[in-house]
């Protein structure tokens, strides 16, 4: 069980969240412009990162809000969490 | 002229729950008036307008509520909350919401048909919840005038402390309505409330 901390409610246990992969990748700004492998790469591919890990999270059954959690992808330690309009 | 169909209440075939004997510490709240309202928190301008119509101004701090007069109002989102009134029909508060916000980017949505409150009261009633309920739902942690979003039996509910008794109002969509009712006749059951039995509706 995560307790994760989501920047409006606070320390909510992982049941109540939907997952929602890596952050921080940007949609492109011209999609036409790409070829289908880098059009596939920002659809598909993500780091799988060990360690250090910055992820979506949505408060689905609470205020439904996607925000960033920054997670340890080894010992599961939650190091933060932030909105959007924080990192911007 | 057709006569109009009769309302009927999620939990209207409970009789238990519907009717409660006086001592009764779970039953429904029916037909109150219930308005999903989004608008941007920073537009003051459309915030203003809103406390006009309402009596009471938009909780911005998240997991509270405001009380007016006449209307209660939830925080469910840092853009979005619900308003529970018994004094104001659906139709005509949308209306006088919509006329509010002319020209603002807000929304304002009568879900009174789509979901049901269930108030729970008493000593019990934080054991009752505690069955199927993560949040601390004490008094000192949850005092009156708190709300918050969670899952109750792992069915989606917004939880409304009234007072420190404690009373909580639990707000479920309509088609688990009859299940949180059941689920919560049957948490009871562990304590010793003042409770109805459950009928085979
Ligand atoms: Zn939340």
């Amino acid at each position: 069980m995560l307790l994760i901390p989501c920047p409006w409610c606070g320390p909510r246990e992982d049941d109540e969240f939907t997952f929602g992969g890596e952050a921080d990748i940007p949609r492109p700004a011209d999609p036409d412009a790409l070829t289908d492998e880098q059009w596939a790469d920002y659809l598909f591919m993500r780091d799988n990162r060990r360690g250090h890990h910055r992820e979506q999270w949505c408060h689905t059954a609470g205020c439904r809000r996607w925000f960033v959690v920054e997670r340890d992808t080894v010992t599961n330690e939650i190091l933060g969490a932030s909105t959007y309009g924080d990192s911007q | 002229m057709s006569s109009p169909t009769p309302r009927r209440s999620p939990l209207g075939a409970i009789e238990s729950v519907q009717h409660p004997p006086q001592e009764a510490q779970l039953f429904e709240r029916p037909f109150l008036t219930q308005i999903n309202l989004r608008l941007d928190p920073a537009d003051s301008e459309a915030l203003a307008a809103i406390q006009l119509v309402l009596g009471v101004q938009l909780p911005l701090t998240p997991n509270t509520t405001a009380a007016g007069q006449e209307l209660l109002a939830a925080w469910l989102g840092p853009d979005e909350w619900l308003l529970l009134t018994e004094h104001h029909q659906p139709d005509a508060l949308v209306t006088n919401l919509q006329a509010a916000l002319t020209g603002h980017f807000a929304s304002v949505v009568d879900t009174s048909a789509g979901q049901t409150v269930i108030r729970l009261s008493g000593p019990s009633a934080l054991d009752v919840l505690a069955r199927g309920c993560a949040l601390d739902l004490h008094p000192s942690a949850f005092p009156p005038g708190a709300c918050a979003q969670t899952l109750l039996a792992r069915a989606q509910a917004l939880l409304i402390a009234v007072d420190a008794a404690p009373t909580f109002d639990i707000i479920v969509r309509r088609s688990f309505a009859p299940y949180v009712a059941a689920w919560l006749q049957d948490s009871a059951h562990q304590f010793d409330l003042h409770f109805p039995t459950s009928d085979t509706a």
